[in-house]
């Protein structure tokens, strides 16, 4: 070292001890926290020196305050390490060589004031981050959709209760209810009692499980909620809080109860539809239906009912045990009263009503102690049949919601039984015609025979055995009896063929229909044009069938159309045959009016066809029939 | 000369029937197309023998001739049809009558023998 050197370092050294000195004057024997930093800017002439404390466990280095440090952005960072590793960083602007010795002695004389300092930071660290825990735990408290209320053992709600529990509630934020009773500010007031139990248990530790209760809501409506209780101990042991955590179950249980609901009414819209699949009497249906309906939505009354002029006729009724029910057969009179059945039959829809206006309905809600209605038209192939109706009493709560679709789905059914009920007795009916129609026939084949050609061959028997006895006595008066034997015989053989084109025109069999429909066009006492569109032989029970519908149709044209002109129309589209038969004449006739024409809509429909008659008075009539060709 | 009343409701029949039995020397009265007319007539005419058709308009063979049992005087009755004795069965037993001959049997040889049987 050079002399030079050795009194620049001679100097250094001193200029570091005077410093040392001053720091550790002005530090003082206890300097507060965060006073290490202002005392080394003034040692080291470094206004922006930072001081960073080592907290290895916690975000690294920290400031005095316990906020991260980050020592990276500084000029320059002096690493400061104690007996057991860092504690702490300088970052500090740059310093000459000639400051190493400086800069040394100050750290050395800051070490122990860093590491109390160090101290200070750390519990600042840890209660920002408490605070941050802290924080974080209220945020998820008021906002988690459960409701918390914390009571002491006397069931004062010293902890308070969370924002949903205070929102659901509808009590404002600002309100304190830390001094009330969780039962005054929670519970239905019938449930006070029950709630004062439990928590007396819980506080003894008897009770632990969760609890069911009922809480008064802002909206009126009571909600139920699933409370889970914890107890809290104080440092000694002994019970501090009780906290209640709930879930809210009220929309389950709705949804449960909903869903209970419409696995009910399935069950009861099979046990119908079983009814309707084994062709159960109606009457017995009816009785069905209406103890179902009844049973199923909790009603009061129940009934099935039947259109009737400007009223309805109760076809049979349910009620529920003690409630009073209108009588089967009793005809109600809807002319004038807005009843939620007479709305369905008018809407065709499924109706609610929960209030009257009118004083007659008014009355009737109040003598039959009704308070909600439900009612669904039934409809059979396009008209209002009657409706299926249901009612509850003031006492129980009203019809859930969709139960008019339900009922509306019960309607349907009985809509389906009633039409096959209905088609059933056309069958039966259209059977019994075509067998009595068969029979009369036979009757009218018979009378026809033994009035006609039997009588004529008589006469000629009779004839011929007279002719016999005379022919030798008086050949004159033979020839004569003989005479009038041919002409009998003539008689009955013309008779006879009338009979057998009656029975079924052999033109028909040989030639077809439309030839056979131009013989009878030919005989028929008024113009009829044969418009035949047929390009091949129909089967034969269709052919017999659209030449009877003509054949009729004429008929009836004959004897009642006063009609000038006929047209007779024929064609096939596809596997259906089509015969219409067209007048110009007065119009007016029916499909069931005359034996005739329903005699020939038996014929037609036992072959899976349709005979339609249509024509207003004085417009002429159309005759058509479709009949599929199998 | 036995005297006949012929009801029939076919006057073709009654006619075939009336020259039969004349030729056959009965002496024909009268004839009657319905029950009513012949009960009347059997009263006015008082034949001795009604031969009676089974199927008349207003009322049947066998209850013209129970009506025909009542008058004081009654004739005796041959009942008679373009059917079959065996489509009436016993009813022909039953009647208050001699017998009964299908009109394609009648002549006056099986009346005769009816009559005297």
């Amino acid at each position: 070292m050079g002399e030079a050197a050795a009194k620049r370092d001679r100097m250094s050294a001193d200029a570091a001890r005077a410093a040392v000195g001053a720091l550790v004057a002005e530090l003082g024997p206890s300097p507060p926290p965060g006073r290490l930093r202002d005392v080394l800017r003034t040692s080291l002439d470094d206004p922006a020196l930072e001081v960073g404390y080592w907290l290895p466990d916690l975000p690294g280095f920290v400031d005095i305050e316990g906020r991260p440090f980050d020592p990276a952005t500084a000029e320059t960072a002096t690493y400061v390490n104690g007996a057991y590793g860092r504690i702490g960083v300088l970052t500090h602007r740059a310093v000459a060589p000639s400051e190493g010795v400086l800069l040394e002695g100050i750290v050395a004389a800051a070490r122990l004031v860093l590491e109390n300092e160090r101290l200070h930071a750390e519990s600042r660290s840890r209660l920002m981050e408490l605070q941050q825990r802290r924080f974080f735990t209220d945020l998820i408290v008021d906002n988690a959709p459960v409701y918390f209320a914390v009571v002491d053992a006397e069931g004062v709600l010293t902890g308070g209760i969370n924002d949903t529990l205070l929102e659901v509630l509808g009590i404002p934020k600002t309100e304190n209810v830390r001094d009330r009773y969780y039962w005054d500010v929670v519970c239905l007031a019938e449930d006070e009692e029950e709630a004062r139990a439990r928590l007396g248990l819980v506080a003894t530790g008897r009770a632990l499980g969760v609890q069911e209760t009922r809480i008064r809501s802002a909206d009126g409506t009571p909600r139920v909620v699933e409370w889970r209780d914890t107890i809290l101990p104080d440092e000694r042991g002994q019970l501090k809080w009780i906290v209640r955590a709930g879930l809210d179950v009220t929309e389950r249980i709705m949804r449960e109860a909903e869903l209970r609901r419409l696995a009910d009414e399935q069950a009861a819209l099979r046990r119908v539809a079983t009814a309707v699949a084994e062709q159960a009497s109606l009457s017995e249906l009816v009785r069905t239906v209406a103890r179902e309906v009844g049973e199923l939505f909790g009603g009061h009354t129940a009934a099935v009912v039947r259109a009737e002029g400007t009223g309805i006729r109760i076809v049979d009724g349910w009620a529920a045990p003690g409630s009073r029910l209108i009588g089967a057969g009793r005809f109600v009179e809807l002319h004038g009263v807005e009843t939620v059945t007479a709305t369905a039959m008018q809407t065709r829809s499924p109706q609610r009503l929960t209030d009257v206006d009118d004083e007659r309905s008014r009355r009737l809600w109040d003598e039959l102690e009704i308070d909600s209605a439900i009612a669904a038209p039934v409809i059979v192939d396009g008209e209002v049949w009657g409706a299926i109706n249901a009612t509850r009493s003031a006492v129980v709560e009203p019809f859930p919601a969709g139960a008019e679709k339900g009922l509306a789905d019960m309607a349907s059914l009985v809509a389906l039984a009633l039409a096959n009920a209905a088609a059933r007795e056309d069958l039966n009916a259209s059977r019994a015609r075509i067998v009595q129609a068969g029979d009369e026939a036979r009757r009218k084949l018979e009378r026809n025979l033994h009035d006609g050609a039997q009588q004529r061959l008589v006469s000629l028997s009779i004839a011929l055995r007279l002719a016999d006895t005379q022919l030798d006595k008086s050949p004159e008066a033979t020839r004569a009896l003989l005479q009038t034997a041919s002409e009998d015989l003539a008689g009955a053989l013309a008779e006879l063929r009338e009979l057998a084109r009656g029975l079924h025109p052999a033109v028909l069999t040989d030639r077809g229909l439309g030839p056979a429909l131009q013989v009878l066009a030919d005989r028929a006492p008024i113009p009829v044009e044969v418009d035949n569109h047929l390009e091949e032989r129909l089967p034969d029970a269709v052919e017999a069938a659209a030449y009877y519908v003509v054949s009729e149709a004429l008929a009836n044209v004959a004897k009642h159309a006063e009609a000038s002109f006929v047209e007779v129309r024929l064609h096939r589209v596809d596997g259906t045959a089509f015969v219409e038969v067209i007048d110009d004449g007065v119009g007016g006739a029916v499909a069931s009016a005359g034996s005739g024409l329903r005699g020939l809509a038996d014929r037609v429909e036992a072959l899976g066809g349709r005979l339609r008659v249509a024509g207003a008075a004085g417009g002429g009539t159309r005759v058509a029939a479709e009949i599929p060709c199998r | 000369m036995t005297r006949i009343l012929v009801v029939d409701d076919h006057a073709s029949a009654r006619r075939s029937i009336r020259a039969l039995l004349e030729a056959a020397g009965y002496d024909v009265v009268g004839e009657a197309a319905d029950g009513r007319s012949a009960v009347q007539q059997a009263r006015d005419l008082l034949p001795d023998v009604v031969l009676l058709d089974i199927q008349l308009p207003d009322m049947n063979g066998f209850e013209v001739a129970a009506r025909l049992a009542e008058n004081g005087r009654r004739p005796r009755v041959v009942l008679t049809s373009s059917r079959a004795a065996e489509d009436y069965g016993e009813l022909i037993d039953e009647a208050p009558a001699e017998g009964f001959l299908a009109k394609d049997e009648l002549t006056g040889e099986a009346l005769a023998e009816l009559l005297t049987s």
